[in-house]
């Protein structure tokens, strides 16, 4: 392209521009200008502040944010130190009570005196599920350390646990066999030494007789009515039945040693519950020679049985023994017999 | 639509130009939108009367919806581009949105880059005797033959003379390549050229 053209179409162009401007002089009208002015002046006046304007949006953002950063920084800081300090005993101190509350009470544990007219389904809220069988090593435990301490409270005679009571409330006698229940050796399942159980046994012996070292709740209540004693023994049958199936439905009941025919409804209505076949038996049990004693025997863990057949021979009932260990050895053949078994008596 | 570009806002040392005045009234200098308006007030309403067809009375309602949108949006502003080429694109948006809700073909035809001649116009008259009257019917002729012009040749037409956009800027307004803009620039020059004649 030359020259000419060039120049010949920039000077078109700037005619044609030129021509533009003087033929379109279209103007908004006025009262639209004033009104997108006032707009304008509104929005200045009367809107938010831009960012840039904001005094804490310029040269003061970062230090104000660093600052704010800090200071959140720091008491997060001492709020975990701090927690940090006290945190194991307030850990101990939130688990510890539930813990214990939950817990089944120990075989010679200090049973509370209105807990037998519990309710069963209220009962059972409290004792949490067992998730195993317990084993004897578990059982033992807490018997051997709460044994002392129920033969302090029978030789005290405050109030007594109530596991302690071997006798069944339907029974007539039952009286009677509880009054000789202190003189019965401690519980088989303890790990303390025998010779240290028979004086634990001796001193609840010593107890006086006023005090019965361990009466259930509802004898309990039974023997703080009025009259109680006067009363025939027709009357005494049935309050005594009536109590017995109180005390079944409540969780000392559970806990406690129980005769056959009551041990398995039991265990279908609580299946969750210790099972109190490595219970320790009761003062007094052992010695009863009747056929319900047999069979609690055999309700015992192996170890605890094998204790009580000990238990009876120091007692020189060497016939019932004998019976009790043959039984034994049918239910548990491979089991390892103690030394003191298997030398002859 | 817009694209911001690698633009440097160089023209920012001076206290008066666009950008200047527009980011002073972002931080609520009122005086500085005045300015800012008295500057683009007729180019943007003259390029929205002539997109519109002449439309009086659309062209004052975008016109007002520019800038309402601008004054909204002072806060949101950054020197990313110039000034004009963010104003103009406001403005070829709302015809936009004006031709979808009124005449949605023509928004197809708005790109289109058609090459019709030019209309068939009254021939100048060449023996009118007084100069006033030849002016008027110099400028009257441009009208028709802007308003005749194919869409996208008179929009480019118009953001060249009335908001003195480059071919790039006119390219980022109308979202084409700059090889776009130029031909259709030339062939709206050429027709008008042709339309007036003499007359130039």
């Amino acid at each position: 392209m030359s020259q000419a053209p060039r120049d010949e179409s920039a000077s078109s162009e700037a005619g044609l521009a030129r021509a533009w401007r003087e033929a379109s002089h279209d103007e908004p009208p006025a009262a639209m200008d004033d009104a997108i002015r006032a707009a304008a002046r509104k929005a200045v006046h009367a809107g938010p502040r831009p960012a840039g304007a904001s005094p804490f949006g310029g040269r003061w953002r970062v230090p104000l944010s660093v600052a704010a950063v800090l200071v959140v920084s720091a008491t997060v800081t001492l709020l975990v130190a701090e927690r940090d300090k006290r945190g194991p005993r307030s850990f101990h101190d939130q688990a510890a009570p539930p813990q214990a509350a939950s817990a089944p009470e120990p075989f010679g544990a200090e049973p509370a005196p209105a807990e037998p007219e519990l309710p069963v389904q209220a009962a059972e809220q409290q004792v949490p599920p067992v998730p195993s069988l317990p084993t004897p090593e578990r059982q033992r435990e807490p018997a051997g350390t709460a044994q002392p301490q129920l033969a302090e409270r029978k030789g005290l005679g405050s109030a007594a646990p109530a596991e302690s009571a071997g006798a069944e409330p339907s029974q007539a006698p039952a009286r009677a066999q509880r009054a000789e229940g202190p003189a019965q050796p401690a519980p088989l399942t303890s790990t303390a030494p025998a010779a240290a159980r028979h004086d634990e046994a001796e001193a609840v012996a010593g107890a006086p007789a006023a005090a019965p070292p361990a009466p259930r709740a509802a004898d309990t209540l039974r023997d703080a009515a009025p009259g109680a004693a006067d009363e025939p023994a027709d009357g005494l049958a049935k309050r005594e039945a009536r109590s017995a199936i109180r005390a079944k439905e409540s969780v000392m009941e559970e806990a406690r040693p129980q005769p056959p025919q009551a041990q398995e409804p039991a265990r279908k209505a609580a299946p969750l519950r210790a099972e109190p076949r490595g219970l320790p038996a009761a003062p007094g049990a052992a010695a009863s020679p009747d056929g319900d004693t047999a069979a609690d025997t055999e309700n015992l863990e192996p170890k605890a049985w094998l204790e009580r057949i000990l238990e009876l021979r120091r007692q020189g009932k060497l016939e019932e023994a004998a019976k009790s260990l043959r039984a034994f050895r049918e239910r548990y053949p491979d089991y390892p017999l103690p030394q003191e078994l298997n030398a002859p008596r | 639509m817009q694209g911001p570009g690698a633009y440097t806002p160089a023209l920012m040392e001076a206290d008066d130009t666009d950008e200047a005045l527009m980011l002073r009234y972002a931080q609520g200098d009122a005086a500085a939108f005045d300015a800012l308006y008295g500057r683009h007030r007729g180019g943007v309403f003259r390029y929205l009367l002539r997109q519109l067809n002449s439309n009086r009375a659309a062209a004052e309602e975008l016109f007002q919806d520019v800038w309402m949108s601008l004054i909204g949006a002072r806060s949101r502003y950054r020197v990313e581009a110039k000034f004009t080429t963010w104003l103009y694109t406001m403005a070829h948006n709302r015809v936009i949105d004006h031709y979808r809700r009124h005449r949605p073909l023509e928004v197809v035809s708005l790109n289109d880059d058609e090459d019709d001649d030019p209309p068939e116009l009254a021939a100048p008259p060449t023996a009118q005797p007084e100069r006033a009257v030849e002016a008027r019917q110099q400028a009257a002729r441009l009208l028709a033959l802007v308003d005749a012009l194919p869409p996208a040749q008179r929009e480019a037409f118009l953001l060249h003379e009335e908001g003195g956009l480059s071919l790039e800027e006119i390219a980022a307004v109308t979202g084409c390549d700059r090889e776009a803009v130029k031909s259709r620039l030339r062939y709206a020059m050429d027709k008008l050229r042709r339309g007036m004649g003499d007359l130039l």
